[in-house]
């Protein structure tokens, strides 16, 4: 396909976004003469550029179109008995630009019965004075606005592929950066580390350039569903307003692409399941129209994309009950739920509550394809719900899909990479914390942790790369990364935890299967791919029923990173608190002050049953009779075996910029510390 | 095969390929490549090619090979990093007899033009036939 032809079917369809939005504007009030302008604009717009494509029947179409539209604008003809034509119209030219897209050409469809229509209706508004079309201005549109203006000069058209490639170079360039830096000791020469600060500089101007490059408007997504809704609410029979809000929010266009099925998905639900019936609405004093809102709103770092409706909302106790009847909860598990919690379940792989299956939503709600989907794209969907008052569902969204934070892990000899959104904590067990933490539960393996037990699962098991073993019987420490996938938490277990980092997620060429446990791929700082793990691709079937481990509404809130750096507060004694990186913790002791012998800042303490190295954070530990006070330990094993930093308190989980300015501890120098080097 | 005045002339399974040379980018030896568990055979794996990430093809399992063993010797083998309408895919061959115009391609032996798309789709590496997931 040419350059001609592509740019050709990017332009077509944003008019026909925007024809789309003047006809449903015009069926609701046909009288609007702006909506009758810009229609006919759109459409003489198409036709021009149908014409230098040589699509003749294309052309054929929107200039019969337009016809038709010049009678509307005359008054000749009413607008509400066109919009039906006009729409037709509008799928046939997109059904075109769908063949134009598939074979180059624009095929051999048979439009005839339509401009048939088309002219029919035009004559029956020229019989009263002139051809509609000669009644238009020559080279101008309706109402004397310049409304073909040509495209700025400062703009150009660009191939989204070749941003992708800039993409991919500027990640290079921050990698080969970094590894650079890596080769010259710091402060060694003071022109090299100034020459390293403006290269970094100009790195991350270059980056962040290409990342506005790649934003589009969230505009471009609501466009399709005034009709989406319009077409639907009448096929429920229900009565439904759309409100479109924060057009202008920009977001990553590759993301733009990929929650287009989701979000359909969530705008079918609010209408067919959320908004009642007209009657019944009335009867339980509402209005008989109901609303759904489309709303985009930037939320810290995170572009959020709700879907709101005014309908029935959602009874807690009957997605207990069905998910019990499906059988994906044990009945301890279901009693001990929140409404919260239980709105939760919906995104559980094969949960329905819809009372019948419909054609229009097929089976029920397919909330765990939309969890699915979203965190593909290192996102998160929450879901609230008043019963009688509506229900929203958001999706919280990086605002560039270009970068994302990742635990990378190692399984089976090869490297991995799980998104940090998705993991909730990460331990390092010794063989024996690993025989005493982890059981069995039918033929499951499970692991106790903080009171709540997760199904494990061995990661190079699940891709095929090893066979099955007992991970417990080992000499070196058992690695697990608790993660949270929908309405389940589960533990994989690796053979190591590299790193955290900040990768690049790249699309394959050609995008070839990649199977169902993996989301994308990203290339390392040495130049290799790694593989990004689904890890809603590799849940377990029956996570949920089989460890009963849902995390309490509060833990999984506080534990789960929301990417850009989760940190653990702290308080450090004098009323001090500081931050420490969560990918750097293995896990958190409670020690009590009978257990540990201090010397100055450093001394050792009995955690998990062994006593490990501590370093005494700021005036942790400090008690009015001169003992040491009951700690928690955050322990981190990272080269030389565990230590741990002592802390007074463990206060919360949060994000870096949430924290309140607490000092970020340097956990490396902090356990070379403790061990004394 | 499209019309090419110049072949791009590889051998595999014993058979030599033609592939048009304007469609070859890069012959690369010794990359790294990723495995991808639990794909097709022909997908060998990824790998970063010039800060892309390509898909390493394996087509042994065409028709015309179905009776190829590994390659003599199971010497390394090299990649041709090609483009086509779905972006660039590289090829694993057995060796390269290099750029041949189409006299020199036909006197050496039977050559056999590749179509390049079907034989990546019929390996399953490229499945999408539409935009967007």
């Amino acid at each position: 396909m040419d350059d001609l032809v592509r740019d050709f079917l990017a332009e077509a369809d944003e008019l026909l976004a925007e024809l789309e939005r003047d006809l449903l504007l015009l069926e609701r009030d046909p009288a609007n003469r702006e909506g009758i302008a810009s229609a006919f604009r759109a459409l003489h717009t198409l036709k021009g550029s149908c014409g230098i494509v040589g699509f003749a029947r294309l052309e054929a179409l929107a200039h019969a179109g337009e016809d038709l539209l010049a009678a509307v604008r005359d008054g000749s003809v009413a607008a509400r008995e066109t919009t039906g034509a006009l729409l037709a119209l509008l799928d046939a030219v997109r059904g075109g630009l769908g063949v134009v897209r598939a074979s180059g050409g624009e095929g051999d469809a048979d439009h005839a019965r339509l401009l048939d229509l088309l002219a029919r209706l035009a004559r029956a508004g020229a019989r009263g004075g002139a051809p509609a079309s000669e009644s238009v201005p020559p080279g101008g549109p309706p109402g004397g606005a310049s409304a073909i203006s040509p495209p700025p000069e400062s703009r150009l058209r660009v191939d989204v592929r070749a941003v992708d490639r800039m993409a991919g170079y500027g990640a290079d360039l921050v990698k080969s950066s970094r590894r650079a830096r890596g080769t010259v000791p710091p402060g060694g020469n003071p022109a090299t580390d100034s020459a390293f600060r403006d290269l970094d500089a100009a790195v991350r101007g270059i980056n962040a350039e290409i990342g506005r490059l790649r934003l589009g408007r969230v505009g471009r997504l609501w466009s399709a569903f005034p009709r989406v809704v319009r077409d639907l609410a009448a096929q429920c029979g229900k009565e439904v307003r759309l409100v479109l809000e924060g057009a202008e929010t920009g977001l990553d266009r590759v993301l733009l692409e990929r929650i287009k099925d989701p979000l359909t998905h969530l705008v079918r639900n609010a209408v067919d399941h959320g908004i009642e019936t007209p009657e019944f609405r009335r009867e339980h004093g509402k209005y008989s129209e109901g609303t759904v809102t489309l709303r985009a709103f930037h939320s810290e770092d995170r572009v959020c994309i709700e879907v709101a409706d005014d309908g029935a909302g959602i009874d807690p106790d009957r997605l207990k009950k069905k998910a019990l009847d499906l059988g994906l909860i044990l009945p301890e598990v279901a009693s001990g739920l929140s409404g919260q919690d239980a709105l939760r379940l919906v995104f559980l792989p094969g949960f329905s509550t819809a009372a019948k299956v419909t054609s229009l939503s097929g089976r029920g709600v397919g909330m765990d394809v939309v969890m699915s989907a979203v965190q593909r794209v290192g996102g998160d969907v929450e879901i609230e719900s008043v019963r009688g008052a509506g229900t929203t569902v958001r999706m919280r969204l990086p605002a560039a899909i270009a970068t994302m934070r990742a635990l990378v892990v190692t399984a089976a000899g090869a490297r991995y990479v799980l998104p940090e959104s998705a993991v909730v904590r990460v331990l390092r067990l010794s063989p024996a914390d690993a025989r005493a933490a982890i059981g069995t539960r039918g033929s499951a393996r499970v692991i106790e942790n903080r009171g709540h037990a997760f199904l494990l699962l061995r990661l190079g098991l699940v891709l095929g790369c090893e066979g099955e073993r007992d991970f417990r019987e080992t000499d070196g420490p058992v690695h697990v990364v608790l993660v949270r996938s929908g309405g389940a938490s589960f533990g994989i277990v690796v053979d190591e935890v590299v790193d955290g980092e900040e990768i690049v997620m790249q699309p394959v060429e050609g995008r070839p299967p990649l199977g169902p446990c993996f989301s994308g791929a990203t290339i390392m700082s040495d130049g290799a791919v790694a593989l990004i793990v689904d890890v809603n691709g590799i849940a377990p079937p029956g996570a949920e029923s089989a460890a009963g481990g849902t995390l309490p509404r509060g833990d999984a809130e506080g534990d789960a990173p929301g990417g850009g750096g989760r940190v653990i507060l702290v308080e450090i004694g004098g009323g001090r608190r500081a931050v420490v990186p969560l990918l750097s913790v293995d896990r958190i002791a409670r020690c009590r002050g009978s257990d540990v012998t201090r010397t100055g800042a450093t001394g050792t303490g009995l955690v998990g049953g062994g006593r490990i190295p501590l370093v005494f954070v700021g005036r942790s530990g400090a008690s009015d009779a001169g003992t040491v006070a009951d700690l928690d330990v955050l322990v981190c094993g990272s080269g030389g075996g565990d230590v741990g930093l002592a802390v007074d308190r463990v206060l919360d989980v949060v994000d870096r910029g949430s924290a309140g300015g607490g000092e970020l501890l340097e956990v490396a120098a902090l356990a070379a510390r403790a061990r004394g080097t | 095969m499209e019309q090419d005045e110049h072949h791009f002339v590889f051998t595999l399974g014993g058979r030599r390929f033609g592939l048009p040379a304007s469609r070859v980018e890069e012959v690369i030896e010794g990359a790294a490549v990723t495995p991808v568990p639990g794909a097709p055979a022909a997908l060998r794996g990824l790998l970063n090619h010039r800060g892309r990430i390509v898909a390493c093809t394996d087509l042994r399992g065409l028709p015309e090979l179905h009776e190829a063993g590994p390659p003599p010797g199971g010497g390394p083998r090299v990649g041709i990093v090609a483009t086509t309408a779905r972006g660039s895919v590289c090829v694993e061959a057995d060796g390269v007899e290099g750029v041949l115009d189409a006299v020199e391609a036909g006197r050496a032996g039977p050559l056999l033009p590749l179509d390049l798309e079907g034989a990546v789709e019929a390996a399953g590496i490229f499945v999408e036939t539409s935009r967007g997931s």
